[in-house]
């Protein structure tokens, strides 16, 4: 019941979060967001936070540098596009991570089959390709003598998501015909 | 010989004290496990599926940090600050080699030559892709000097990652099941290069004990809750059935007889032919 609760209240704060354009408003909801967290999670909130920028500042700052450049060129003001955009983004990544370490989303999808069978088969993907990107890591570590150079780690980090590609798709194939094999496809179709 | 000399030939190489792990999640994978390895031994670690095999691993290597107790390599102790030092750090990752169970996370230059290059680069050892070559011919890599690494096959990986680390020179090798991969043949090929490599601490990890016997001369065993159940000669270990079964190392299964009774029996196959 929990669960349910959370995730419906997840659920609605996002639709809600795209509603609202003011980045004065967005910044205000950020704050009461942090301030909810570190009421109720203490410290863990500042890592939390520390994880969602992490998770879209390039991204973010790839969209806001290239936003501003048109916007520079073409005599147009860019800063409430670059707030609003950034703090939206930033508000929406902070409650997925908040939502991935307080809810079971098994259980939270529980009334739903079809649902909670999607849940998990994509859980299952995700423990996967965590458990081979921090093997991944811990291999670059054990291997480099020194501090590995930017240069390397772009490589080792290419090399990571060309393998989890391969791996993912292979496992999704095995996934497929484990499910055709146990009668879950209708074969006829 | 001078005293400490003496003392750094016979000081162990890596000694584990009351060493404990949880996951992050809570869940403990290693509990107050103590134990020392001494330089050129061969050393196999076994245990069932899940047992904490590759944590214990990965402490011995670093790469994740004990919850308690302290692990000491040559005498020293193995902290994040000693980590963060330069010199330390490029000596103790230059000198403990771990080859990881799926090739695959050790892998990532453009080219055979590149990776095995890779650590002596790093290490500041002169002419890195010369020297990687030798490696590679001694490996039977030759032909793949230009290849990617993501085009070999699962043993030919396997040797490769091998070659990287070996290529460093290590004191201490760690080996996360490496027989995994590998066909019978190559198999075959690992255990007498391992029993070539005289003068290199190594821990194996294993739960195949047709191999353990080939692997080494003395064994640890964990138990299902990552305890240290056994310290000692691998033979004493392979002959204890009732070791092995409390270690879910030995498997039991039914018996019908002729005249129609069944019973079961616990089995341990520790035999290589």
């Amino acid at each position: 019941m929990k669960d349910r609760t959370l995730l419906a209240l997840w659920l609605v704060a996002v639709v809600a979060i795209g509603f609202v354009h003011d980045p004065a408003w967005l910044a205000a909801l950020l704050a009461l967001v942090l301030g909810l967290m570190l009421a109720l999670q203490g410290g863990v909130a500042w890592s939390m936070a520390a994880r969602a920028l992490a998770a879209v500042a390039l991204v973010n700052v790839t969209v806001s540098a290239a936003y501003a450049i048109w916007a520079w060129t073409a005599g147009e003001s860019w800063t409430t596009f670059v707030l609003r955009l950034n703090l939206r983004v930033f508000l929406l990544a902070l409650l997925a991570l908040w939502l991935t370490r307080n809810i079971d989303l098994v259980r939270a999808v529980d009334r739903w089959p079809s649902i909670r069978f999607l849940v998990v088969i994509v859980l299952g993907q995700v423990r996967a390709l965590q458990r081979m990107l921090g093997e991944q890591r811990m291999a670059l570590v054990s291997r480099s003598p020194t501090r590995p150079s930017l240069n390397v780690r772009f490589a080792s980090a290419a090399s990571q998501v060309s393998v989890a590609l391969e791996k993912t798709e292979g496992r999704a194939e095995a996934l497929n015909q484990g499910m055709r094999a146990r009668g879950f496809f209708d074969d006829r179709a | 010989m001078t005293e400490p000399e003496a003392s750094v030939r016979t000081r162990p190489t890596i000694e584990l004290e009351r060493v404990s792990y949880r996951y992050p999640d809570g869940e403990s994978a290693i509990e107050e496990v103590s134990f020392s390895l001494s330089p050129g031994e061969r050393v196999v670690l076994l245990g069932g599926n899940g047992c904490g095999k590759s944590t214990l691993l990965k402490l011995l290597d670093a790469l994740v940090v004990p919850g308690s107790g302290e692990i000491r390599y040559c005498g020293e102790a193995i902290t994040p600050r000693r980590l963060r030092d330069r010199e330390w750090s490029r000596r103790f990752r230059g000198e403990v080699g771990m080859v990881f169970q799926d090739p695959d996370a050790m892998l990532f230059n453009a080219s055979v030559a590149e990776e095995i290059a890779y650590g002596p680069a790093r290490l500041g050892m002169p002419e890195p892709l010369r020297h990687a070559q030798r490696w590679a011919c001694r490996f039977g890599l030759e032909k793949y000097l230009d290849t990617p690494p993501y085009r070999l096959s699962g043993g030919e990986k396997q040797r490769l990652c091998l070659a990287c680390v070996l290529a460093c020179g290590p004191r201490l090798l760690l080996l996360d099941e490496p027989t995994a991969n590998l066909d019978p043949r190559a198999t075959g090929w690992l255990i007498d290069f391992l029993r070539d490599q005289s003068a290199l601490t190594t821990l194996v990890s294993t739960q195949n004990l047709s191999l353990a016997g080939e692997m080494g001369e003395r064994a640890l065993i964990l138990d299902e809750r990552g305890k240290l159940l056994f310290d000692g000669p691998l033979d004493e270990a392979l002959g204890c059935t009732e070791l092995l079964w409390q270690a879910n190392l030995a498997h039991s299964h039914r018996h019908r007889h002729d005249d129609g009774t069944e019973h079961r029996h616990v089995h341990v196959h520790r035999n290589w032919e």
